[in-house]
């Protein structure tokens, strides 16, 4: 236990998940807000939030998958590929089920499945950019992609934009299939490569 | 080293050129998403206001763009540690932090700027009239650019972290696009996003100075205390008075005088003024005459046929022998066939009309004429409705809503007697439009 408790504090896990209960919070006023607002009809508003909240999660997810100093690290005897997927799936996880609880009522529709996908979606794009860049520029992909994709996005998402433009998609099956696919390839992708990988090594920085 | 010689050595150390390119990129990007075939359908207009809504739209999250940009930029001298390195020079520090933040601001807004001129650039072949203050709304636009590339630069400079640019990225997107989204009274006080002037509108005159000074002292007040830290608390204090004395205005100033209870008008909507040179109409020389506003005028040549089409048809019924644009609403000469708003039909870096917009627009203006709303058809369609309708409907050569047989039948015995048809006509406008619900159930057992 004292090598997890040490491993997670080395990586920022507890300031990661205080800033995580912030966004969760955040998240489910800003949902509750724009659903009952008279400018938009009802739960359809809550795309900001879905693709807003998921982006900020992957970037917790991020802030957790390298430490101050990333070459000690792969000199260490435990950081193996099967101790870093451990550690991706779980962050994945963990935010993944706090960010949900954000957009619970009507799942479907801009709600807690949309959330889920473009969390998971979002975090694979981290996970992939903290094992090819250095951990002080890997926010940048992934933080590119939802907001150009957020603007970019055709509304309502026509036939063969869901795969790109996946973050904007609804929950709803019907509509969501490449979306889901997408989002789960870029997980797949990103775990694997982390697990692989590891971080990128760098010099001892000063944040 | 010179001036000169500084900034030239910060650019390139910031990569200017890669972040003025980088945002022009995601404007340019963010505009033609919105273009068919990457949309569903082209929201695009062709004026001067249309564009820079879009731009001032986009804004909500270039607008954040900027600041993470910036405040990545700022937290370079930390994460290279060359802080005591750069201390040790001769210059004051003020004077190189100047040149760092000057360096990306200045690259920032070049960005944006690009981005601004490209999106202009694709109404330019249409525009007719550029628009009453435009120039209010684009010095706003930046100012508020600005505003966000100071903001990022300080929290960069001030806040360390590896991910304190991205973070501050989102959290000025929630505190600048939910206010918007939520209507909230001081969301002209964001920034960025807030600007909805669009076809044949123009800022208010007593707003612009406001806004422009409410901007630009906070851009003073966080440029002197991320530069100058205590050493000049005179000047940021002076600037955060000016700031706080703006945005008192700005929430008294543009509701004086305006008609409407509050909460009915959009908040964005009480700093936007009609622009009656907008409107001012542009017509044909030969007749039949045919007007358009002044900001469409581009559109004239393609509008033109298609209104001395419809005019033919509507002057078979109706005394009209000339056709107007008008704004919703706006009632006519009783000469005149109304047309309804050209908005929306241009076709990027083109002029004249989109032909789909144009043939949409054509069935639109006829059905316009004819479609009414009473209360009486709130949950459900009576028969009178359903019979008239359909009877202007195919009187017009229209196709008929409801298919009903009486208006049909009507219809038929309308078309054979032309004088009946034309006092049919102008009965069933008059009741339509004020919901005379007795005169039209006369009509529809005419």
């Amino acid at each position: 236990m004292r090598g997890i408790w040490l491993h997670a504090r080395a990586r920022h896990v507890p300031e990661a998940l205080v800033a995580l209960v912030v966004v969760v919070l955040v998240g489910a006023w800003c949902a509750d807000a724009l659903s009952s607002s008279p400018r938009f009809g009802g739960r359809f508003a809550r795309p900001p939030v879905v693709v807003g909240a998921a982006l900020a999660g992957a970037l917790l997810v991020l802030a957790t998958l390298a430490g101050a100093d990333t070459s000690l690290e792969r000199s260490a005897a435990r950081t193996t590929a099967r101790w870093r997927a451990t550690h991706a799936v779980l962050a994945v996880a963990l935010a993944v089920g706090a960010l949900v609880l954000a957009v619970l009522p009507d799942p479907w529709h801009f709600g807690a499945v949309a959330m889920a996908r473009n969390t998971a979606g979002f975090a694979g794009i981290a996970l992939a950019s903290a094992a090819l860049l250095p951990a002080r520029a890997a926010w940048a992909p992934v933080f590119g992609y939802g907001t150009v994709v957020y603007l970019a996005a055709p509304k309502p998402t026509i036939d063969g934009a869901g795969w790109w433009a996946w973050p904007t998609v609804s929950g709803v099956p019907a509509d969501s299939g490449p979306a889901v696919v997408s989002a789960l390839a870029a997980l797949v992708v990103g775990v694997v490569l982390y697990a692989v990988r590891g971080p990128v090594p760098v010099a001892p920085e000063v944040v | 080293m010179t001036w000169r010689g500084v900034g030239a050595l910060e650019w390139r150390r910031t990569g200017g050129a890669f972040v003025a390119v980088a945002l022009a990129l995601t404007g340019v990007v963010l505009f033609a998403a919105k273009q068919r075939p990457f949309n569903t359908w082209s929201t695009w207009s062709s004026t001067v206001a249309d564009a820079l809504e879009f731009v001032s739209s986009s804004g909500i999250v270039l607008g954040p763009v900027v600041a993470t940009v910036a405040a990545w930029v700022a937290g370079r001298e930390r994460r290279r540690r060359m802080g005591d390195l750069l201390a040790s020079t001769a210059r004051p520090s003020w004077q190189r932090r100047l040149a760092t933040s000057g360096a990306v601001s200045a690259a920032l807004l070049l960005g944006w700027l690009i981005q601004t001129a490209v999106v202009v650039g694709g109404v330019f072949p249409s525009v007719s009239y550029w628009g009453g203050r435009w120039w209010a709304t684009l010095l706003l636009m930046a100012l508020g650019m600005l505003l966000c590339a100071a903001v990022g630069s300080a929290f960069g400079r001030w806040v360390p972290g590896r991910l304190v640019p991205p973070a501050l990225g989102i959290v000025l997107y929630v505190l600048t696009a939910i206010p918007v989204y939520l209507d909230a009274r001081w969301i002209q006080l964001v920034p960025v996003g807030n600007l909805a002037v669009f076809d044949g509108e123009q800022l208010e005159a007593r707003v612009i100075p406001l806004a422009a000074a409410w901007t630009g002292s906070l851009v003073v007040m966080i440029g002197v205390v991320a530069l100058g830290r205590r050493r000049h608390w005179r000047v940021a204090a002076a600037a955060a008075g000016v700031a706080v004395v703006c945005a008192a205005a700005l929430q008294v100033a543009p509701h004086l005088g305006r008609d409407g209870a509050p909460g009915v008008e959009p908040v964005q909507r009480s700093w936007v003024e009609a622009d009656p040179a907008a409107v001012v109409p542009v017509c044909t020389d030969d007749a039949p005459v045919v007007c358009v506003q002044r900001i469409h005028a581009g559109f004239l040549r393609d509008v033109a046929p298609v209104a001395r089409q419809q005019l033919q048809v509507v002057g078979r019924y109706l005394p009209v022998d000339r056709a107007e644009e008008l704004d919703w609403g706006v009632t006519g000469a009783a000469d005149v066939f109304p047309l309804i708003p050209l908005s929306g039909m241009g076709q990027p870096y083109r002029s004249g009309a989109d032909p789909d917009a144009l043939q949409q627009w054509a069935g639109s203006n006829l059905s316009s004429l004819t479609a009414f709303y009473c209360p009486e058809m709130e949950h459900t369609s009576p028969a009178w409705a359903v019979t008239v309708s359909d009877t202007a409907d195919l009187l017009l050569g229209q196709q008929a809503f409801a298919q009903d047989e009486r208006g049909a039948a009507l219809a038929a015995r309308l078309e054979a007697d032309p004088a009946q048809a034309r006092a049919w006509m102008a009965s069933f406008l008059t009741a339509s439009r004020s919901c005379d619900v007795p005169e039209l159930e006369r009509l529809a057992a005419w």
